[in-house]
């Protein structure tokens, strides 16, 4: 007979899931004000440069909507760093702020960046997302593009 | 060849799974279809932005696959279209993203009824990608072509039907 693991234990998921709201709450939570703000952000960013993903946003369940947002906001900005920085260090850097703002936006307190901005409203909301995706992204265009 | 599907994998295919966390679908045939769509969305990109590159000298092409045809950098940055084996090459590449396409419709269409309920709306994305294909071909996989850059009016509705009848 299998012996039954701690982690697939209920209550200890409940108390995770409690654990894990109530440090939303008590961090910076994201305003409904900033969130519009954040959205239409990310939708004229997508609208410029990913006009794809802006039209077929429409077609996700409204639940999504804002995490397909973000997700594709955020690989439009990871993907134009080659081409709006002006040198390989300033790459580098941006793709630093880049796995701080995502580590920040997980721990709860997003910077003052609206695609992190909304990436952490959708979080505050109780979507789990897994944060290692993001660090995947992040890392292996660094590796790719062999700054 | 293969470095270029696993740079699509790591990134077109990781988006298309945190799609599919944020609206709560967590399933396994739904995560093997989103990664061969990720994969083809990823070479598809690639493509796309070879003219671009070429302009900063930069070549982003899988190396063997250069080798196979052929396919000189500088030939390349002087002559284009007309560099030679590009097409061949491109055609390759082209063939590999339509691969993937063709193997997320086959698995989609055996996996029944959970590919197609909620999670289904993320895989959208592999329309404008074989829309972006099938141009290709219409050219002769001549990544230079100007209508590759000009605006898919046909993606509203090719997304429509594929929403309606659950085909991508």
């Amino acid at each position: 007979m299998k012996r039954p693991k701690v982690s697939d234990c209920r209550l200890l998921k409940k108390t995770g899931a409690m654990l894990r709201r109530r440090a939303y709450s008590s961090a910076r939570a994201v305003g409904d004000a900033e969130v519009l703000s954040a959205r239409s952000y990310c939708k004229d960013l997508l609208r410029q440069y990913d006009y794809s993903s802006h039209l077929l946003n429409a077609f996700i369940p409204p639940a999504g909507r804002d995490t397909h947002l973000a997700i594709r906001a955020f690989n439009v900005d990871i993907a134009r760093v080659a081409d709006s920085v002006s040198n390989a260090m300033a790459g580098r850097f941006r793709m630093q702020y880049w796995k701080e703002a995502v580590g920040k936006t997980f721990a709860g307190a997003p910077p003052s960046e609206p695609i992190a901005k909304l990436l952490a409203s959708v979080l505050q909301r109780g979507h789990r997302l897994t944060k290692p995706f993001f660090t995947r992204i992040i890392q292996e265009r660094v590796c790719s593009f062999a700054w | 060849m293969a470095s270029l599907e696993t740079y699509s994998e790591n990134t077109y295919s990781t988006l298309l799974y945190l799609s599919l966390e944020g609206i709560d679908v967590r399933s396994v045939p739904l995560d093997h279809i989103a990664s061969h769509v990720g994969k083809a969305s990823g070479i598809a990109t690639i493509l796309r932005s070879v003219p671009y590159l070429l302009q900063k000298r930069a070549v982003i092409l899988p190396v063997d696959v250069c080798a196979q045809y052929n396919v000189k950098q500088e030939d390349m940055i002087r002559q284009g279209s007309d560099a030679i084996g590009l097409r061949d090459a491109i055609f390759h590449i082209a063939t590999t993203a339509n691969d993937h396409l063709i193997t997320a419709r086959t698995m989609l269409t055996q996996a029944g009824s959970e590919a197609k309920g909620p999670g289904f709306h993320v895989l959208l994305a592999a329309v404008p990608i074989s829309l972006f294909l099938e141009r290709l071909e219409r050219v002769n996989f001549d990544i230079f072509d100007p209508s590759l850059r000009r605006h898919e009016w046909k993606l509203p509705y090719r997304a429509y039907k594929a929403f309606v009848m659950r085909r991508i």
